[in-house]
């Protein structure tokens, strides 16, 4: 079964794999654009949008760890009140 | 959602990042149709500079607030935690906010917020002045309002220009803002993340310390202990349960009524 914190890992991923495939045909075009006024909108949807989808994909990624870390704290929390209560 | 102004309270870094994230993508499309309708390249240096980096500093900006939202829950276990060793009970704010999705609201918090019927607003939101959040908080702040003034200038500056040249030094310092508020927002979730750290080791080390040799017998009770004001148990020297506790060493015959830890074996 998977959790909903490996399906964020997973979509994270994707995301972030998006914003790399962005950038590089942002490069592509760019490089193959003939005059400065055609290079900027590859720039945009390239270079900017490329690097907000890597963001936020590693920020997925990230979130998703933490909430690991979080799960594994909440079960520290019952074993000690499992002991304090013994 | 029955407990908007409890569930805001509780949640706002990550609605507030959540919708900082959403206007930021807008930006980026909005600068894109701009830029690709535009045919001068001072103008569309122009819409770099506004759009385009804004949209990515908002971007920047939402995404450490969801980051530090998740270290803030991760903070809020660790006081569970803390509650945990001492004996006492902290509501899960988890529960209590599904509770306020529910449950008719019914008690009043502190803060004026209703609450549903025997829930408690306890631990639901950090206290940053105890825990000495304030201070990386405040230096993040600072960092993204001069990240914010670079950016303006920047804009100001490619703003209207009608010289190519002009509108990319202005996006020069456009970019040199969004470098200052990355720097900051990744400061301050490093910062962060250091004192999480730093707190899971005061409050776990104890039980990560290795266990002593086997001992032939129960390990014979101490004479003095340790008792705290307010605690309702005596403890022995270096129980894990103590710490940040101002405690006291008494015989162990004057712990009055007091009941020995079950952590430490202090009885």
């Amino acid at each position: 079964m998977i959790r909903l914190g490996d399906r964020r890992r997973t979509a994270g991923a994707l995301v972030a794999a998006a914003g790399i495939v962005a950038l590089i045909l942002g490069w592509g075009g760019v490089s193959d654009a003939p005059v400065l006024s055609a290079q900027l909108p590859y720039i945009v949807s390239g270079a900017l949008i490329g690097l907000a989808l890597l963001g936020i994909g590693l920020m997925m990624v990230v979130e998703s760890a933490l909430g690991r870390e979080r799960r594994r704290l909440e079960q520290v929390a019952a074993a000690i009140r499992r002991q304090t209560e013994a | 959602m029955r407990n908007l102004r409890l569930w805001l309270r509780a949640e706002w870094d990550r609605v507030l990042g959540t919708a900082l994230i959403a206007v930021g993508a807008v930006l980026l499309l909005v600068t894109y149709q701009g830029v690709a309708n535009s045919r001068f390249v001072a103008d569309q240096a122009s819409y770099l500079a506004s759009g385009g980096l804004g949209g990515l500093f908002l971007l920047a900006v939402g995404a450490m607030l969801r980051i530090q939202a998740d270290l803030h829950d991760e903070w809020r276990k660790l006081d569970r935690i803390e509650a945990a060793l001492r004996g006492e009970e902290l509501p899960d704010p988890d529960a209590v906010l599904a509770a306020a999705r529910t449950a008719p609201a019914s008690v009043t918090a502190p803060r004026g917020e209703l609450l549903p019927a025997g829930a408690s607003a306890a631990g639901l939101t950090l206290d940053w002045k105890a825990h000495r959040l304030r201070r990386p908080l405040g230096f993040a702040a600072a960092g993204l309002a001069a990240a914010l003034a670079v950016g303006g200038a920047g804009f100001q500056h490619s703003a209207n220009s009608g010289s190519a040249g002009r509108a990319f030094g202005g996006l020069a310092a456009g970019v040199a803002g969004l470098s200052l508020a990355a720097l900051a927002a990744g400061a301050y979730t490093l910062a962060l993340r250091r004192r999480i750290g730093i707190r899971k080791v005061a409050l776990l080390a104890g039980w990560l310390a290795p266990t002593p040799p086997a001992t032939t017998g129960a390990a014979p009770a101490p004479d003095v202990v340790l008792v705290g004001e307010g605690l309702s148990r005596f403890h022995a020297e270096g129980c894990p349960t103590l710490t940040r506790v101002r405690t006291v060493r008494v015989p162990r015959a004057e712990v009055g009524d007091r009941t020995p830890c079950a952590i430490c074996g202090a009885g």
